[in-house]
């Protein structure tokens, strides 16, 4: 077991401890975050990291340990009123927040459990939103209603940074940042150039945005940012529908992994605390087409987002390469005025949400022009004849590598195809029913003849996805009938 | 065929909406068709279309623009799963089976109306009796209805979309099919190598009875668990070679016992006879393994109950330690390999002796038994899903209908007040046709 899941484990155990007292997941997981960071903030403090808090004395971590009973209670209570009211990132961090953890004996004892954990902070970078995140997937888990959020597997992330190259001085947003992998895994390889003092506070405080609508994650981000020791007086991060408005703002680089989740399981807090309907269509004028496909929505919001010769990496599902109506529209459009110029079709089995078939598209957008700027869409397969699963065989960096090879970073024009890397001119790709991009040509294996058939425990997990992807289409066709 | 429509739709018929290019189709036969491509280009070809699809290429073209076409005479009409009209784009032959039509600009949309044409109810409007005939006077008269224009590109994108979904899903279950077939191949080849029993012979040593001390045969191809034997068939079984009795013996009024003479009769598992024989020659016993030993050669079933055999089947009889089932399963997947050493010239068939010398994989008896047991479950399992899976699919073209039938009906997507009614559509139409008279009228006045 990794040390993530081992930790994970470890806090979710902590649930027990509450569970009797009415303290549901959702809001324990929120109480742990609280305490967590005030409990990592208090580490930042000390050497090696030696960093200055933005949390005054008499309400951080410390004076949270010597107290007791009920002046614990009441001292907690007091010290997330109070940074709620802050200013900047710690007033995002604790909006609103709450103590829902009434027994002072059972908030002494997860203090404590805390407390005597080995140094959260010493955990590797994104470490600890891996763990908030493997806390909110088993909250999902739990109450079987899928929180519409789902992980990007780090290495995945990693490799996507790594090709896209972020250089020091751009900016870099993510529509949909969730716990902000895309954004700190940036930091980390920027961070790798030789900075002078201007670069690092760019780098700080004006480099990266993000959005997401939920606001507990937007929490989380923000914390994450925070321990970073990025962000300024402002936090970079918005809680918000990212789609439902262009800001306006525009940037050199987007990286996202917007939500996969069915549109009808998300609802929206409005304000006044009534839960609304998220509003299906969104009319936007930068649009290209009207659709009430959410990934087709975060693919125009991204190419509106990017600045002339912006970079872009998407995580999109597969209906984005082959939908009909508004899908076929947005491709024809995207081909035509962005460089739409990698595909990586990505493995099954690497998302928690199951049967998800998807992939990354990587474009530049480019100045109006009459001529198509899309010259060659390469297609990397790294989906024929390969099984992953959540627990036993998961993705890694290594997986990844030989994509990074031939999408060859350096200089994307100097490419040669692989058995897993083709080449379509823009005439073959147009050329498509419907501007199909959904392009396979590797045998696949588990089609096997009777001399290489394929291990039964291998078809019985592919057949299991084939079923999956087939009831995911079919809910699809009856949320849209049921509009 | 002037049921309720939204507010801003109109009812009109399909040539009010089409301009009708049936008078520049050319039929040529296929003969002619093969000469004219013969050592040509494959860039010099074009398509060459019919009622319900390319039917072929010739070297040139009479369109080049995208169309509809709708069968006129071989479409299946009465088929309400399947297309009856479809698009054709770029440069294009069509004969005298399909009309062409084009949808009159600002009127209507060709996908609109291909997807309205592939939804209608044909039987008032086509004639004849064993092949269908849509002539095109009936089809001028088909009522359809008319949306405002925005809402046309509305529903066609959303019927798109939807469309395609259902593709995807279709394709999916598709797969599960093919790939169940796979399935029970893989779980047989797994069961012989011994690998299903992995485990279970860990927690059950079970060994051959001295008495049954076979010689092992020596075979590279073979890698088997070291409890298991290579035996000969022969050693392990009762082989009896079929023989047809004389035709006088036989009938069809269950005098006598069931005769099987070869594959024709097989089922899944089990045969179903369609003759008796009054006088049988050679007897298969119930739970005899049949096995088909001319043309084809392989195939394998199980005796139901005391049969006559004729010389296209042999029967085999597992010995004391031998249970039927495994012996069953196991020549089912090594139907290939025995197909393979069948020989003969007018038609193929495998000798008796070859039959009795195969070599196969021998586990002990418990170990057989449990292997039957398990490949069964599992393919009851795969059986199932298969089962479901084929009336999914059933339904699902049910589900392409009914989505169309929405769509024309107004409920598919929202009606927006702003749209321009499709009457006025239908006043464009009119001062259209005026204007053109009026052209015509005058060119004759010139």
């Amino acid at each position: 077991m990794s040390n993530e899941t081992l930790a994970v484990q470890k806090l979710w155990n902590y649930c027990n401890v509450l569970r009797d007292d009415g303290v549901s997941y959702g809001d324990y997981v929120e109480q742990l975050t609280y305490l967590l960071f005030l409990k990592m903030d208090d580490e930042q403090t000390k050497p090696p990291f030696s960093r200055e808090s933005k949390i005054p004395k008499n309400l951080n971590w410390e004076s949270l340990l010597k107290k007791d009973g009920d002046e614990l209670e009441v001292h907690y209570r007091h010290i997330l009123e109070s940074l709620g009211k802050e200013k900047g990132m710690i007033g995002v961090i604790f909006r609103k927040a709450q103590n829902k953890i009434q027994d002072p004996a059972k908030l002494k004892r997860l203090v404590m459990l805390i407390e005597g954990e080995e140094t959260w902070m010493g955990m590797g970078i994104d470490v600890k939103g891996a763990i908030y995140e493997g806390l909110l997937q088993k909250n999902a888990e739990d109450i079987k209603s899928g929180a519409g959020q789902y992980f990007t597997p780090r290495a995945l992330i990693k490799a996507m940074v790594e090709v896209i190259r972020p250089k020091p001085g751009e900016t870099i947003c993510d529509p949909a940042c969730g716990t902000g992998g895309f954004l700190l895994a940036s930091y980390d390889l920027i961070s790798k150039y030789p900075l002078n003092v201007e670069e690092k506070k760019f780098l700080r405080e004006g480099t990266f945005h993000g959005w997401d609508i939920v606001d507990s994650v937007v929490r989380l981000c923000t914390m994450n940012l925070y321990l970073h020791g990025i962000g300024g007086e402002e936090s970079p991060i918005v809680t918000d529908d990212a789609l439902a408005s262009d800001p306006g703002d525009r940037f050199d680089i987007v990286l996202t992994n917007p939500p996969f989740g069915k549109k009808s399981s998300i609802t929206i807090v409005n304000g006044e605390g009534k839960i609304e309907k998220e509003s299906l269509t969104y009319q936007r004028n930068d649009f290209w087409a009207t659709t009430s496909n959410k990934q087709l929505n975060f693919l125009q919001h991204v190419k509106t987002l990017l600045k002339i010769n912006g970079r872009a990496a998407i995580v999109v599902p597969d209906n984005v390469l082959f939908e009909g109506g508004a899908g076929e529209t947005l491709r024809k459009r995207l081909l035509q005025q962005c460089d739409v110029h990698t595909l990586l079709r990505l493995p099954t089995g690497i998302f928690y949400a199951q049967g998800v078939k998807a992939n990354v598209l990587f474009f530049d957008k480019r100045p109006a022009s009459e001529k198509p700027w899309t010259e060659k869409l390469w297609i990397y397969d790294l989906r024929t004849n390969i099984h992953f699963t959540l627990k036993t065989n998961t993705l890694r960096y290594e997986d990844l590598v030989d994509f990074i090879k031939c999408y060859n970073p350096e200089n994307r024009h100097e490419r040669r195809e692989t058995e897993r890397f083709k080449a379509f001119t823009y005439g073959e790709v147009m050329k498509r029913d419907k501007t199909n991009l959904d392009i396979f040509w590797l045998k696949d294996n588990s089609l096997g003849d009777s001399e290489n058939l394929p291990d039964p425990k291998l078809l019985a997990l592919e057949i299991a996805e084939d079923l999956e992807s087939a009831l995911d289409e079919f809910k699809r066709i009856y949320e849209e009938l049921e509009e | 065929m002037n049921g309720e429509l939204p507010k801003g739709w109109v009812w009109t018929s399909l040539e009010n909406c089409v301009d009708i290019l049936d008078s520049q189709r050319k039929p040529i036969n296929s003969e002619e068709r093969q000469e004219r491509i013969l050592n040509k280009n494959e860039s010099d070809l074009y398509p060459y279309y019919g009622a319900t699809g390319q039917v072929g290429w010739i070297d040139g073209y009479i369109f080049d623009e995208e169309l509809i076409l709708l069968g006129e005479d071989g479409a299946p009409f009465l088929d309400f799963t399947k297309d009856k009209s479809y698009l054709i784009k770029g440069k294009t032959w069509v004969n005298n089976h399909a009309h062409v039509l084009r949808a009159i600009k600002d009127i209507s949309f060709n996908s609109y109306i291909c997807h309205y044409l592939n939804s209608f109810d044909y039987r008032n409007y086509i004639t004849g009796t064993t092949r269908y005939k849509l002539n095109q006077s009936q089809m001028r008269k088909i009522m359809i209805p008319l949306p405002p224009l925005a809402e046309q590109q509305r529903i066609v994108n959303k019927i798109e979309e939807l469309f395609t979904n259902l593709d995807k899903g279709i394709e999916s279950l598709e797969q599960v099919k093919y790939k169940l077939k796979i399935y029970r191949q893989a779980i047989l080849k797994y069961a012989m190598e011994g690998k299903l029993t992995e485990k279970w012979r860990e927690n059950n040593k079970t060994f051959f009875e001295e008495s049954n001390s076979f010689d092992n045969k020596e075979v590279i191809a073979f890698e088997i668990p070291s409890s298991w034997r290579l035996v000969e068939l022969k050693d392990v079984s009762i082989i009896i070679l079929g023989q047809s009795p004389p035709s006088s013996t036989y009938n069809e009024k269950r005098i006598g016992l069931p005769f099987y003479q070869g594959k024709s009769e097989f089922g899944l598992i089990y045969p179903t006879p369609v003759k008796w024989c009054a006088f049988p020659k050679k007897i298969a016993e119930k739970g005899d393994v049949l096995i088909s030993v001319r043309a084809p050669v392989g195939p394998t079933n199980i005796c139901p109950e005391k049969s006559c055999i004729g010389r296209g089947l042999a029967a085999i009889r597992g010995l004391g330690n031998i249970d039927n089932k495994f012996i069953f399963y196991l020549l089912r997947n090594i139907e290939k390999d025995i197909s393979s050493q069948a020989t003969g010239t007018t038609f193929e068939a495998i000798r008796g002796d070859v039959l009795k010398k195969l070599i196969i994989p021998l586990p002990p008896l418990e170990e057989q038994q449990e292997i039957v047991n398990r490949i069964e479950k599992l393919f009851s399992l795969a059986d199932h899903i298969e089962e479901t899976v084929s009336s999914k699919l059933e339904q699902s073209k049910t589900l392409r209908q009914s989505i169309l039938k929405k769509a024309f009906e107004g409920q598919l997507v929202p009606q927006d007040p702003n749209d321009e009614p499709a009457e006025i559509l239908l006043e464009k139409i009119k001062m259209e046709k005026l204007n053109k008279g009026k052209a015509i009228q005058e060119k004759l006045v010139q």
